[in-house]
């Protein structure tokens, strides 16, 4: 009888510790979108570690800027690979294809179904939104006269930025995407990018 | 046959009304853009577009521009309530201003609002009018993130892609004008008095429900990248954002069909990457304001290593809902 509860208790535990986890990083699971390159470090002309097919699974360990540092599910291999390389949404998949530990146990525990995985809310999300919310909307002066109280006037904005160490940079839209002057009503037109402060690099 | 048309109607009013036009790939039902969904005329939605119809023909002014847009906000804001937490808003209202400032209009009556629903989504009103989701804020881990994500709707509202989507509506329903309708549901508007242009719920509704082109989409993704990097943000904030996004609808599978009209995610990612990938890179070491972001929307906490944002997912993340970004 004892060792019966043993094992409960040992099944929950690992249970608690499958889904926790889980949840964690799930969403830092990622598959190569494209045939693609593990380097070395950052940077197109660092070494390259290896060549990547399309859907490798890969776990996400840091991301900067143009680049996340990676881990291959496969091989281990650690290295970086260009962020827009990557897709998210790959915790599905992850789940149903690959192996792993924690794969392997919320398949156990889910049965067929998905939804127990990480995405407990799958199906009822659209709960909070019922269509008594929406029947029920009116316009809400008194909610946006809160909003308006929350407002940041260009001195907080730029009080803000600077606690931020946030420079400004001139940069330019795509030519696709100038702004034509005649489509904004500010007559300046162009007043971020003439702004003076800071300077490009 | 009329039941099964109003439960269709119904679902899409659902997700579309809190979907914003502003992130698009979740948004969108098959129909929600023309067709059987696409505008849900309610009656005085009708017969106030019928009144309004000629006057649709000319450009809206500036001021018109914002008193329509603060409506839409107010009846957004009827819907779903600001999440309960001064701190929180003030904090979104000015890493938005901060981007806003960098833009050609930075002069409106910029609002940024932090809604109270698991639903992840962000979206704009014209004139400044900004959302975005507890659901999908919650979800973020940096500064450069939320910058990228508020960048993509401030560069809608520069465009005026919303604004332009409402006049199209309007003067294409003016073609069919019913006459004779029953109006009312005139906005009982307590502080919004003075506006030039005043609009029902019902077409406050139905214009929230409109998404945009695909193509404008792209458009202000690839403006945000640049606003984001104009105000000293890591532009790839955004492009992680989509990434989230692509999360979201892989939980949702089973909604999948849901969003068929919109530009997925993972095409955005293409788009971005093959239009100015490159150009960007010179700005991603930026910053993205990790800890800053932490700590405002953890609250107190003094400085969060980012592991524990995963892992305390502070205001907890109840539901999540495909939306559309």
């Amino acid at each position: 009888m004892k060792s019966f509860h043993l094992v409960w208790f040992t099944l929950l535990g690992i249970l608690a510790f499958a889904l926790l986890p889980h949840s964690v990083y799930a969403e830092e699971t990622s598959l190569t979108n494209r045939q693609t390159e593990l380097r070395q470090a950052p940077d197109d002309s660092a070494t390259l570690i290896r060549v990547l097919a399309e859907k490798t699974p890969t776990q996400i360990l840091e991301r900067r800027g143009a680049w996340s540092r990676v881990k291959i599910v496969k091989s281990n291999d650690i290295g970086w690979v260009r962020m827009m390389h990557l897709r998210g949404g790959a915790t599905v998949v992850e789940n149903e294809s690959s192996g792993g530990f924690f794969a392997s146990f919320n398949r156990l525990l889910s049965g067929n179904s998905r939804s127990n995985t990480r995405g407990q809310s799958a199906t009822v999300g659209i709960r909070g939104f019922s269509r008594e919310d929406v029947e029920r909307a009116q316009l809400n002066p008194a909610e946006f006269e809160k909003l308006t109280r929350f407002q940041a006037s260009q001195a907080d904005a730029d009080r803000f930025a600077i606690q931020g160490r946030l420079a400004f940079r001139r940069v330019a839209y795509l030519a696709q995407d100038a702004i034509d002057d005649a489509n904004v009503a500010n007559p300046s037109g162009t007043s971020s990018s003439t702004n003076s402060r800071g300077e490009k690099k | 046959m009329s039941k099964i048309f109003s439960t269709l109607l119904l679902g899409s009013v659902v997700i579309v009304v809190f979907g914003c036009a502003g992130m698009p790939a979740l948004n969108n039902l098959p129909g929600s853009r023309s067709g059987i969904g696409g505008m849900i005329p309610s009656v005085d939605t009708i017969s106030s577009i019928a009144k309004s119809g000629t006057e649709a023909f000319r450009e809206f002014s500036e001021a018109e521009e914002i008193s329509l847009g603060e409506q839409l906000m107010s009846g957004i804001l009827g819907a779903t309530p600001l999440y309960d937490s001064d701190r929180i808003q003030r904090y979104v209202n000015q890493v938005g201003r901060v981007i806003a400032s960098r833009s050609e209009r930075p002069n409106l009556p910029w609002r940024f609002a932090v809604l109270d629903s698991p639903l992840a989504n962000a979206g704009a009103a014209p004139g400044g009018q900004i959302y975005i989701t507890t659901g999908l804020l919650f979800r973020m881990r940096s500064e450069a993130e939320l910058a990228g994500a508020l960048a993509h709707e401030v560069a809608h509202v520069v465009q005026k892609h919303q604004l332009k989507a409402y006049q199209k509506k309007l003067k294409g329903n003016a073609l069919f004008t019913i006459g004779g309708a029953v109006v009312d549901a005139k906005a009982k508007t307590g502080v919004l008095g003075k506006e030039a242009i005043k609009i029902g719920i019902g077409e406050a509704k139905s214009m929230i429900l409109l998404s945009l082109d695909r193509d404008e989409e792209y458009q202000a993704d690839r403006m945000g990248m640049v606003l984001a990097a104009r105000a000293g943000y890591d532009p790839y904030g955004l492009p992680t954002v989509i990434q989230i996004l692509q999360d979201i609808s892989a939980e949702q599978s089973g909604l999948s069909l849901l969003y068929s009209t919109h530009p997925a995610p993972a095409d955005r990612l293409l788009e971005l990457d093959r239009s100015l990938s490159k150009q960007m890179e010179n700005y991603s070491s930026q910053a993205t304001l990790r800890d800053r972001f932490a700590t405002m929307i953890l609250g107190s906490q003094p400085k969060a290593s980012t592991s524990t944002i995963d892992s305390a997912k502070k205001p907890p993340v109840k539901k999540v809902v495909p939306a559309k970004p």
